[in-house]
């Protein structure tokens, strides 16, 4: 690998990448992992999942990154990826617990896939823990849309641009529908927001 | 009205604490917040959803980055970026080098026996005598052909037949391969979300 520095932006440095820079994927990996490991968390409610199908969608987008246009920005490609990775996920999970444990009734709502998993907690004390299981449910409560927005933004840490990009949404309904989200779940959330 | 007010003030928090409201807007909410102590309620209130959303977010795993790149796979692109890295003007720019060390070769020999305008005279009968010989040889091939179609159908109706056969294989296997570039082309511009 060369000495010369990393490129700043996304697209020249796939660009560097693709012109035989391989290591420096590394680079790419290290600026979203955070994100996509939380967003991803967020949409499968389970920490091993969500670091197991980041791991994926990573390989994936490698095996890939020639058909990359630098005319899209790389992030609301990713999370694109990302999204139906994880709504493949979602049904493939609903698909083995049907199997498994719902046989014979055939009344059951689908409800209970959609529970927190039981993974480890990543919160360091008991107020935390409490309220992260809140912050948690109450986004569960939301309308999907809202969940789907609210995750962009708030754990995929995505600009209101890249949202409206990647949900194919004006860039005022993104607006609208983020405000609305915040404020749902700060009427949720309302016995924890306090000093 | 108020009701209208006060909405698009609560928007503007909001919009405020995302680091998205226009500076004009930012002092016009700054008087709002010093008048309305709920507005000021409402500020902390989204405030403390920003930090617990945050708060919520889980750390990525240590060895993360270490197992994606220890799992990259030989991709396809690779390949073409070991055989790319030859620059694709190699072989032109080594040709032209060819022939103009060759034509100075020449000229400096004409130079020097003093039979310059001859030396060059040669090089415009040699290209001409390649172009006469490649278009010769171009249009002996498509006589040829021809003749060999001629004959194919003259013989029999069988071979007329077998003809047809194979043209209009031919221009489905052009169709086919005209219908399969534009989808090429679409997967390109937005690359692939599975």
């Amino acid at each position: 690998m060369s000495s010369a520095p990393i490129p700043t932006s996304d697209e020249e440095l796939i660009a560097a990448i693709l012109d035989g820079e391989q290591p420096l994927y590394s680079e790419l990996v290290k600026r979203y992992q955070g994100r996509l490991v939380n967003y991803l968390y967020r949409m499968l409610r389970n920490e091993d999942d969500a670091h197991d199908l980041a791991q994926e969608v990573f390989l994936k987008i490698y095996g890939a990154l020639d058909r990359f246009d630098p005319r899209y920005r790389f992030s609301t490609w990713l999370f694109r990826v990302a999204q139906n990775a994880a709504i493949d996920k979602i049904r493939r999970r609903r698909l083995k617990l049907v199997s498994l444990h719902r046989p014979d009734d055939g009344k059951s709502d689908g409800g209970d896939w959609e529970l927190p998993g039981k993974g480890p907690t990543p919160y360091q004390d008991a107020r935390n823990v409490e309220r992260g299981l809140a912050i948690r449910q109450a986004i569960d409560e939301l309308p999907w849309e809202y969940q789907e927005l609210i995750s962009l933004r708030h754990f995929g840490e995505l600009s209101y641009e890249e949202i409206a990009t990647l949900k194919e949404m004006p860039l005022g309904t993104v607006k609208n529908k983020l405000f609305r989200g915040r404020q749902m779940l700060k009427e949720k959330l309302s016995d924890f927001l306090t000093d | 009205m108020k009701n209208m007010d006060q909405v698009l003030l609560r928007e503007w928090v909001d919009l405020d604490i995302e680091g998205c409201l226009p500076t004009g807007g930012r002092d016009d909410l700054q008087r709002a917040l010093q008048q309305d102590a709920e507005l000021r309620r409402e500020q902390r209130a989204l405030r403390h959803l920003h930090a617990a959303l945050q708060e919520s977010k889980i750390e990525v795993r240590g060895p993360f980055l270490e197992q994606v790149v220890d799992n990259l796979p030989v991709a396809p692109w690779e390949k073409s970026v070991a055989t790319g890295r030859q620059p694709v003007w190699a072989l032109p720019a080594a040709m032209v080098v060819l022939l103009a060390a060759t034509s100075s070769l020449l000229l400096a020999g004409g130079t020097a026996g003093g039979h310059l305008m001859e030396t060059a005279s040669m090089l415009g009968d040699l290209i001409k005598t390649s172009l006469l010989a490649g278009s010769g040889l171009l249009f002996a091939t498509w006589r040829g052909v021809g003749f060999g179609l001629e004959e194919m159908v003259a013989e029999s109706n069988l071979g007329l037949l077998a003809l047809g056969v194979l043209v209009l294989c031919l221009n489905l296997l052009f169709i086919s391969l005209l219908r399969r570039r534009p989808a090429s082309t679409t997967t390109r511009q937005e690359p692939p979300t599975s």
